[in-house]
């Protein structure tokens, strides 16, 4: 039997490690993929970070910090990581915002079709990456693109506006896009915090006469908080990983003012633009763009534990 | 009592059914402009390319299949779709009997060392993509499949595996222990216990997996891309749809039409199967 | 003045009726029961009381105003919800005082309503604590605190003692019934499923079943005239005992050809004897209108419950006060030495018919 011992005396290591042989054999599957492809890349990419490397069958040369000193100077990519924290920064208080509201209202259960709207809020979260980058362009296009048109028969604009081919206007196209198709899944989230407020304390506010206003701000709000900082946790890190959207979209143009730090180690690493790839480098920012999101992951959740403890404390 | 008696009753003006109709009213506005990109995306997929640019509107008035069958014979479209299929039914099946199999270990079973695999699980959670695209891409090559459906397979496995790992481990565990020690007083074993009993019951778990992953795996964008760089015939749909636009970028007709082809499979899987998606998302932040 | 009323009150779930025509009358200060069993529409009644749920037809008025699409809060009734819905995060002053903070009242008058009511319930110690930091009973008098700081002219109760455990029920429920007294004139509507909690409390039962009204009245009436078979059945503990009976020739004649002389005329044919455990007595094997074995003796202490296994296989219960010592498996004789009761085919009472006593 592989179970637990039941015997008195605690068994050797090694007897316990061959108790539990079929829990180990269990994990081999699981074990394969995340070691292959999570654990592995995490600290290989800090290893390549060392290395002159420039491409997938070319010789590596070891060159100790030497990208990291070059990282520093590189204008290209301290714009990049700005713009990263600035794309992230920006997006993530309105994605909150507005799937909040949204999450509020849809969260009344005699509401009509409640179920259908959040379907279609929800919709383009469903929606390949790649998708959302072609039918953006053309719907955004300066040229004919209905956006464009119907502004201009509203008399809104006096010429076409170049939503993505702006330098000044391009991050917050994108900005509004990505929030656009996250927020269904940041309401989800509110909506599984709202879930946590008994009807019963709806219906006792009805019943004081406490207006809806009144009854979000003073009690609803107060009592989802602690899943406030867990969502803005997720979004951030997920606004920091919006490769695929600036790819699809502009691939960081035009002029690198759309060049988020994916971006910029993609165009590093697999040298689009036909110059040579530079493996290690790109390795390099990879992982000092990696750290930092740690770092600042930790100090959230250091945070969150704070509050919580804080609101332990004063309970007690 | 001190107070005065509650004030008077009140006649309202709007009752609270006129007010729901109200909102249902402003919301279905908003909806509709929410979703004006697809709409206009399928509208557009009808038109011929003239029509697009006549700019009339959403219903077309003379609608065509031509942009699909361009798209889906001229384009590659049709095997881009049997590419993505692929990936996404051999990722689904890997990571869904992976992930269930390590989180029943992990959640239910005492062992030495399972402290260490729940500590390194937490501290992946938060790894970006673009982060570990490099190590993984060359794993890939050295592996030889680095320009191979077989390696995009496998690497999409990972995309959400720690979450997965995460969610059929808090589903194990809160299983009662009866139900184990019912099996062992039957004589059932450990492999047929997980098997018969523990992975029927962790049927909704299993149901949010496998759609959580294939939305995961259809939609999934740098790591086919980074794979099929130097092949062009192994191209997802994401990745083929990407390439037309920078083929053809004057053809609205036929990038719409794509486009609808790739969106088509996962809106309908979702639509049938969106309380599972949103279930697996909320017990995400629950936990 | 300041009762209530329910006229043709009706409530449908979609397609599904859930209330089918409730009239009900309530009195200014009295305090009346909604009992019924689980899905019988007491709760919903109650909200619909209270502005929760719509009407779907038929007219609820509180005083003279028809109040059907009148704002809850501006009903002049207040709530007791069986999970009391306290605020977690607000101390007990906060949770009894945030309804008229949110009003606008002067802080002042706020907080004297507050301490009154704290005063009241003797909650007054307790006013800094969170809702997590008390007992279920405590918990349950802040909710009630809440309901008394609004000065209702209507108290609305939903099943306030489910969540006690059974000590503190009984002891709530004297509490309730000493601050019904204590309010004077507030009339109370009272949820409950359980028949004792409704007859010690109600100055007025009304028995639900299925969303139709079975029978209003005062506990003793419901006690001892049941209108029909379910509130027979319902009220009173243990249950009443049901004997099937045919009737010939003035006599009902039970299962095992037994026949029982009937005083008393009516049109109706009654087709089942009803008979409370307490309106029997045993007596030997022979003796008394049927005989049958002793299946199981519970002894409460003051008295016992005695089941008799009846020849045509019927359990009957006997309450015998003190005690019989009769060992299980004695056949004994049953006495219908008490009120009898007797019911139509459609489980309807009839009145004016009673066995003979010879």
């Amino acid at each position: 039997m592989a179970t637990t011992s039941s015997t008195a005396t605690r068994p050797a290591f090694a007897a316990r490690l061959w108790q539990s042989r079929i829990d180990y054999l269990f994990l081999v599957p699981g074990m394969l993929i995340f070691g292959m492809f999570i654990l592995y890349p995490l600290f290989a990419s800090q290893y390549f970070s060392l290395l002159r490397w420039s491409g997938f069958d070319a010789n590596q040369t070891f060159i100790g910090l030497a990208n990291y000193a070059e990282l520093l100077t590189d204008k290209y990519f301290w714009d990049a990581f700005g713009r990263s924290f600035l794309f992230t920064s920006s997006t993530v208080p309105i994605q909150m915002l507005v799937s909040l509201v949204f999450a509020i209202i849809l969260n009344d259960k005699l509401l009509r079709l409640s179920a259908l709207f959040r379907t279609l809020i929800f919709l383009p979260v469903v929606t390949p990456v790649a998708v959302i980058g072609i039918v953006m362009s053309i719907i955004l296009s300066p040229f004919n693109g209905p956006i464009n048109l119907a502004m201009l028969d509203l008399q809104l604009l006096a010429r076409p506006l170049d939503f993505l081919g702006d330098p000044k206007l391009v991050l917050w196209t994108l900005a509004a896009i990505y929030v656009w198709k996250w927020v269904g899944v940041t309401m989800v989230y509110w909506l599984a915090a709202l879930q946590t407020v008994p009807a019963e304390l709806y219906e006792a506010a009805r019943l004081d006469g406490v207006k809806s206003w009144q009854m979000t701000l003073f009690v609803v709000l107060p009592m989802i908080m602690p899943f406030a900082i867990v969502i803005a946790l997720i979004s951030a890190i997920s606004a920091l990983n919006v490769f695929p959207l600036v790819q699809a979209m502009t691939q960081g143009g035009p002029y690198f003012a759309s060049e988020v730090m994916e971006v910029y180690i993609f165009r590093n690493a697999f040298a689009t633009a036909g110059a040579i790839p530079r493996l290690g480098y790109a390795s390099a920012a990879g992982v000092f763009f990696g750290a930092s999101i740690m770092g600042l992951t930790i100090l959230q959740i250091l945070a969150v534990r704070h509050l919580r403890n804080r609101e332990k404390t004063n309970g007690r | 009592m001190a107070a005065e008696a509650v004030e008077g009753i009140r006649q309202p003006l709007v009752t609270p059914r006129v007010r729901r109709w109200l909102v249902s009213a402003g919301l279905a506005a908003v909806c509709c402009i929410w979703i004006y990109p697809l709409l206009w995306m399928v509208s557009a997929s009808l038109k011929s390319n003239a029509m697009i640019f006549a700019n009339e509107g959403l219903v077309p008035s003379q609608p065509t299949f031509e942009n699909y069958v361009k798209a889906w014979n001229q384009a590659n479209i049709g095997a881009y779709f049997f590419n993505t299929l692929f990936v996404t039914v051999g990722s689904v099946a890997i990571v869904t009997i992976s992930t269930a199999m390590m989180g029943y270990v992990l959640g239910r079973r005492r062992f030495p060392g399972r402290g260490l695999i729940f500590a390194l699980i937490i501290f992946t959670i938060f790894v970006p993509q673009g982060y570990t695209i490099i190590p993984v891409f060359d794993l890939l090559t050295r592996l030889g499949i680095g320009q191979s459906l077989w390696g995009v397979m496998l690497a999409t496995s990972g995309g959400s595996f720690v979450i997965f790992v995460l969610l059929f481990a808090g589903y194990f565990s809160q299983m009662p222990n009866e139900l184990e020690e019912a099996a062992k007083m039957d004589g059932v074993g450990f492999v047929k216990t997980f098997w018969y009993v523990m992975l029927p019951l962790s049927r909704p778990i299993i149901v949010t997996v496998v759609v959580m992953q294939t939305l995961y795996a259809w939609n999934d964008f740098l790591l086919p891309l980074v794979v099929t760089l130097a092949n062009p015939a192994i191209r997802t749909l994401s990745v083929g749809v990407y390439a037309f636009k920078g083929e053809n970028f004057v053809d609205w007709g036929g990038m719409t039409a794509a486009s609808t082809i790739t969106i088509l499979p996962v809106v309908i899987l979702f639509l049938f199967l969106q309380r599972y998606f949103i279930d697996g998302l909320a017990g995400a932040v629950k936990g | 003045m300041s009762g209530l009323s329910l006229q043709s009150v009706k409530k449908n779930y979609g397609a599904t009726p859930v209330i089918h025509g409730v009239d009900i009358e309530i009195e200014k200060g009295e305090f009346v029961v909604f009992v019924g069993p689980s899905g019988c529409g007491k709760s919903t009644l109650l909200r619909m009381i209270a502005g929760l749920e719509e009407i779907t037809a038929g007219d609820v008025y509180i005083g003279d105003q028809r109040v059907n699409d009148v704002d809850p809060s501006h009903r002049g009734v207040a709530m007791v919800f069986q999970t009391y819905a306290l605020y977690p995060h607000m101390s007990v002053e906060q949770n009894m005082g945030f309804g008229l903070r949110m009003n606008g009242r002067p802080r002042q008058e706020v907080a004297a309503r507050v301490a009154e009511a704290a005063r009241i319930l003797q909650i007054e110690e307790l006013l800094d604590r969170k809702p997590r930091q008390l007992s279920g009973g405590q918990r349950q008098r802040v909710a009630i605190g809440r309901a008394i700081v609004r000065d209702p002219e209507v108290f609305l109760f939903d099943e306030p003692l489910s969540n006690l455990d059974a000590e503190l029920r009984v002891a709530t429920r004297l509490e309730i019934a000493k601050l019904h007294r204590q309010l004077g004139g507030s009339t109370m509507i009272y949820v409950t499923h359980d028949q004792v909690e409704a007859m010690t409390l109600a100055d007025k039962i009304v028995v639900l079943r299925k969303g139709v009204v079975e029978q209003i009245g005062a506990p003793m009436d419901l006690y001892d005239k049941p209108a029909n078979l379910f509130v027979a059945g319902f009220i009173g503990s243990p249950k009443m005992n049901f004997l099937d009976v045919t009737v010939s020739d003035g006599s009902v004649v039970l299962k095992d050809g037994s026949s029982l002389a009937l005083t008393g005329t009516t049109k109706a044919v009654p087709t089942v004897l009803g008979i409370r455990a307490d309106q029997m007595r045993l007596a030997s094997a022979g003796e008394g209108a049927f005989s049958g074995e002793v299946s199981v003796v519970e002894r409460l202490g003051d008295a016992e419950f005695v089941y008799v296994r009846t020849a045509w296989d019927q359990e009957i219960v006997v309450r015998v006060e003190g005690g019989s010592n009769t060992p299980v498996g004695t056949t004994v004789g049953v006495v219908l030495s008490g009120r009898t009761h007797f019911f139509t085919g459609d489980g309807l009472a009839i009145e004016g018919l009673s066995l003979t006593r010879n």
